[in-house]
């Protein structure tokens, strides 16, 4: 891994208007994103996942706002670190999927049904200044063969002839046909069966390490966190509220958030701890707490959670948390040293 | 692992005959046609209940009239009935059915009776084409621009724009069409003197012959503005409104926001994605649209004068004239099942799910 | 796409009595509120309006008056009180219009939920026959069929103009009972035997309450449009005063050529006009209401 971050994110804010007040979706988030590595973003839905990935690629909705920050981004044809925030439109049209691909949630619908996939793959390259449709094909049926779809056949169907795998592997394809240096999934397998979210996690290990991209994913799937991330990066009310190596934060969790999120989760090798799920529900961004917005929930809470908010400090080699107790949190694992593969969240 | 490709056809011809021929059985085309053909024969013999079988049917009307003001005998003014509709009166019921329809097939409509006994297939000719031409243009333009508008709306809703436009398009498509006429007239012919509408009855211009001239082309297009002005105006609101509501749900869809993330060019997603997408159920209205555009054009031709098949329809049924009202009837259906049609494979041909799936 | 929607914590309404649940009805749907205000207008125009405004009468010392204190429309050409004839021609408009929404929606629920009910055979014919009406133009089929059958009281006019209105709103029945059909407690019906009358009249119909208001009041719209088109056509038996005379006299005397004419003309189109908006407008709200799905908006 490089030492120059190939995206860097910056005390980046987004609020949305609604009819009460701005809700601050995303609050003072700051990681960076190196070459090669791979960043899983967790937490539950409503928590700032998808609004910060949307933001990355400035594709938020009408009614959302950055308010503040910097998403620097390095890499490909840009020696130096730009501002995404600041692209003008061409730039930005330039930079997404060229730079930045992003692979949307509902992949089902990520495709436009009128057009075959050969067509949207050529005017994805087009858009792109890329005009040699025969290398164009060649490349996205080496892509759709890496991503195991008969290339043929995927390339001259249309998107409703296609399964949901299917689609979601065509969708993965077409993010790496101009080799980005950042690929964002948004929540990759949700939507589909057990064994196509198996595919999906092997395909994408294998063409990340071939082709050498960062990742990174939102997900509310920690077993797949645990299996393809370097890093992982908890959110919880717009905030990041612990950050670092997955070994780390999944044996040794340093915020009662994250502790939860993993309990809450059932234990794929059997199970040994039972289910706990997290007490109440987020809080209201419009308002939020003036303590620790997790404090309402968390049974380490102290008076002090609800007065003062904890900072984001390191708390380990390479591992930060936002807790005034994260000390008092009960280790999970001692060694550090087993595969990501066995880790028991 | 790699997917299964279609499910390998059976090796036996036969079975291959039988998969394609299930395949034509299912299309959608199939259906379309299978659908119009019914329409038009139902068509027909519902004319033909009327106008035989009813109590007081036309027929025994005319054969009263030649009775009583020509002094006929009976058997005479059959006669003369079953030449006008070129069916046999004194065969059995079965067999004038099929006469009736064979005639028909054949193009043979009857003479008209109130025009001097020309047939009815001639008037036909003569005026419906003015008809498709004018219903045709307006119904294009209206759509075309009410797409335009809609999406438009739709891109900027909620602005005074999008306001305003909605509030005029939806009272305009609650207006019934054929009261247009009244207002065209009073605003451009006699408020603001645009138009000599007075004078402007007709097709074209009387004193020109039509000839494939500038003079002549732009005499039909001015005698057809104010129409063709009518079917738009009657028409865009509904245009407008369906395509404002259409394009914001698929302004909606992953698929625009994934375009965007692609890095697709803007005219490139306005145009196939949105606009595509977003137009798609516009087309099976379109296709019920043309029915009730002929219908008011009925009305509308008769307060312009405009020469169409909608003033002879109003004048047949005015003199009694069954033949040529059966016919212009059953030209008038047959032509909307036609644009039906057309439409249906239009849209069959836009949208992908529909050409190859099974239904909608 | 799920943007996170922040967590809204529950609206929590102020608790207001009737009248300002009704004021906050009006707010969120002005629309509406205008629309329900029109329809109400013209129906009590219809229903008590004949009772208080007189007979027009013909006065030759008033005639083709603009607008003035005396006659708020204007005369005509006979020195007749113009609004006086909007107020009497629209009682018989308004009694078709209303006739054919209810012999409409009657025809309509019945075969749109026997066919669902019953399928095979019946849902077929009854398939085709809508897809019949649907293709042939509505008006042309009227004046055809105006000139076999003499259409002089309203009621016959009525069965007529909804012999061609029944089809859409047949298919949304039909839709809807086959999807409600599935629905546990049509099953629990079912199982328990209730007949078939009992489950569309207790189990189905009442969930769709809304949409057979929608479809009444559209197919009152049509048979408006389809009523004033055969009487300016003069292929009804012409009665007394009727806003679709006022059109055809117009019309055939040729008066929508002069300036002096113009609020005998315009009064009975607007009339028509803003009848006909405010039945669509108040439609449409009641979609928005119980039908938020529907609702236009991202």
């Amino acid at each position: 891994m490089s030492h120059q971050p190939v995206l860097s994110i910056q005390n980046l804010n987004v609020e949305y208007t609604a009819r009460r007040g701005k809700v601050k979706a995303v609050r003072d988030v700051s990681f960076d994103v190196f070459p090669g590595e791979t960043v899983a973003v967790i937490g539950e839905s409503g928590c700032g996942k998808t609004t910060l990935a949307l933001a990355l690629v400035r594709l938020l909705p009408r009614s959302a706002k950055i308010a503040g920050g910097k998403v620097l981004f390095q890499g490909g044809n840009y020696s130096t670190p730009i501002d995404v925030l600041r692209l003008n439109q061409s730039q930005l049209r330039a930079f997404r999927w060229r730079n930045c691909a992003m692979v949307f949630q509902s992949a089902l619908n990520a495709l436009n049904p009128v057009l075959k996939v050969s067509a949207q793959v050529q005017e994805t390259a087009r858009a792109h200044g890329e005009h040699d449709a025969k290398q164009i094909e060649e490349r996205a049926l080496w892509l759709f063969q890496q991503v195991r779809l008969d290339p043929r056949r995927v390339y001259n169907a249309y998107p409703h002839e296609l399964s949901g795998g299917m689609r979601q592997r065509v969708l993965l394809a077409l993010g790496l046909l101009l080799d980005p240096q950042v690929v964002i999934l948004d929540e990759p397998t949700t939507a589909l069966d057990v064994l196509t979210q198996r595919t999906i996690i092997e395909v994408l290990k294998r063409l990340r390490d071939e082709m050498g991209f960062a990742l990174i994913f939102i997900s509310h799937d920690l077993s797949m966190a645990a299996e393809l991330a370097h890093r992982i990066v908890t959110m919880y009310a717009g905030k990041v509220v612990e950050i670092g190596q997955v070994n780390e934060v999944f044996y040794r969790p340093k915020h009662p958030y994250t502790l939860g999120l993993m309990r809450a989760v059932p234990n794929l090798s059997g199970g040994r701890a039972e289910l706990v799920s997290i007490q109440g529900s987020p809080p209201d961004l419009i308002d939020p707490p003036r303590g620790c917005p997790f404090a309402p929930r968390c049974s380490y809470a102290q008076p002090i959670c609800h007065e003062q908010p904890p900072p984001l400090e390191m708390r380990a080699t390479d591992h930060a948390s936002a807790c005034h107790f994260w000390d008092r949190l009960p280790v999970l694992r001692e060694s550090s040293e087993a595969s990501s593969r066995e880790v028991n969240p | 692992m790699v997917d299964a490709t279609l499910p390998a056809a059976p090796p036996n011809p036969i079975g291959l005959l039988r998969n394609r021929l299930e395949r034509i059985f299912k299309s959608y085309l199939f259906r379309s046609l299978t659908q119009a053909l019914f329409t038009v024969w139902l068509v027909l013999t519902v004319t033909f209940v009327l106008i035989r079988m009813m109590p007081g049917s036309p027929v025994d009307i005319l054969v009263d009239r030649l009775v009583s003001e020509q002094g006929l005998t009976r058997e005479e003014a059959l006669a003369q009935a079953a030449a006008m509709f070129s069916v046999d009166f004194n065969a059995p019921i079965h067999e004038q059915y099929f006469q009736y329809v064979g005639n028909l097939l054949r193009g043979d409509l009857g003479v008209s009776i109130s025009s001097t006994n020309t047939p009815v297939i001639e008037i036909i000719a003569r005026f419906l084409p003015w008809t498709l031409f004018s219903v045709g243009l307006g119904l294009l333009i209206s759509f075309v621009l009410g797409l335009l508008i809609g999406m438009i709306m739709a891109y900027w809703r909620n602005s005074i724009f999008d306001v305003a436009l909605s509030t005029i398009a939806s009272f305009l498509s609650s207006i019934p069409s054929y009261l247009l006429p009244i207002l065209l007239i009073y605003l451009i012919g006699v408020q603001w003197k645009l138009l000599p509408v007075a004078r402007m009855r007709g097709t074209y211009d009387p004193k020109l012959t039509p000839a494939f001239t500038i003079e002549f082309i732009a005499s039909v297009l001015l005698y057809a503005a104010l129409p063709v002005l009518t079917y738009v105006l009657s028409q865009i609101g509904h245009w407008a409104l369906s395509m404002k509501n259409s394009t914001l749900s698929v302004l909606g869809e992953e698929y625009v926001n994934a375009a965007h993330a692609r890095g697709l060019p803007q005219r490139r997603i306005l145009i196939a994605y949105v606009g595509r997408n977003a137009s798609l159920p516009l087309f099976t209205q379109l296709a019920l649209s043309v029915g009730s555009v002929v219908g008011g054009a009925i009305i509308i031709e008769l307060f312009f004068l405009y020469q169409g098949i909608g003033i002879r329809l109003f004048e047949a049924i005015g003199a009694r004239d069954y033949p040529l009202m059966q016919g212009i009837f059953l030209m008038i259906t047959l032509s909307t099942v036609l644009a039906n049609l057309l439409a249906d494979l239009l849209y069959s041909q836009l949208d992908p799910r529909v050409r190859l799936g099974e239904s909608k | 796409m799920t943007t996170a929607t922040p967590s809204l914590a529950p609206l929590s309404r102020p608790r207001s009595g009737r009248l300002g649940g009704l004021w906050k009805a009006i707010r969120q749907h002005p629309s509406g509120a205008i629309g329900l205000f029109g329809v109400t207008f013209f129906l009590l125009m219809a229903l008590i309006g004949p009772l208080i405004v007189p007979v027009p009468r013909v006065n030759v010392q008033a005639r083709s008056q603009p607008p003035s204190f005396e006659h708020i429309l204007g005369t005509d050409n006979q020195g007749k009180d113009i609004a006086a004839q909007i107020v009497h021609g629209s009682r018989p408009v308004i009694t078709v219009a209303v006739l054919t929404g209810l012999i409409t929606t009657a025809i309509a629920i019945t075969l749109g939920a026997l066919a669902a009910f019953w399928g095979g055979l019946f849902d077929r014919v009854v398939n085709s026959a809508a897809n019949f009406v649907l293709t042939i133009p509505y008006l042309v089929a009227m004046t055809v069929l105006a000139s076999f059958i003499r259409l002089n009281s309203p009621v016959t006019q009525a069965l007529i103009l909804s012999l061609w209105s029944w089809p859409v709103l047949m298919r949304t029945v039909r839709a809807q009972v086959l999807s409600l059909r599935e629905r546990e407690y049509v099953e629990a019906a079912v199982a328990l035997n209730l007949g078939t009358p009992h489950i569309i009249f207790r189990e189905i119909l009442p969930n769709m309450a809304s949409y057979i208001a929608i479809s009444m009041i559209l197919a009152m719209t049509s048979a408006i449009y389809a009523q004033i088109a055969l009487i300016t056509l003069g292929l009804v038996p012409l009665s007394d005063m009727n806003w679709g005379r006022m059109i055809f006299i117009a019309r055939t005397t040729g008066a929508i050529y002069l300036t002096d004419t113009v609020w005998f003309i315009l009064s009975p189109v607007m009339a028509i006009a803003l009848f006909q908006w405010s039945l669509v407008t108040l439609a449409r709200s009641i979609e928005d209401v119980f039908n938020p799905r529907l609702r236009s908006g991202a």
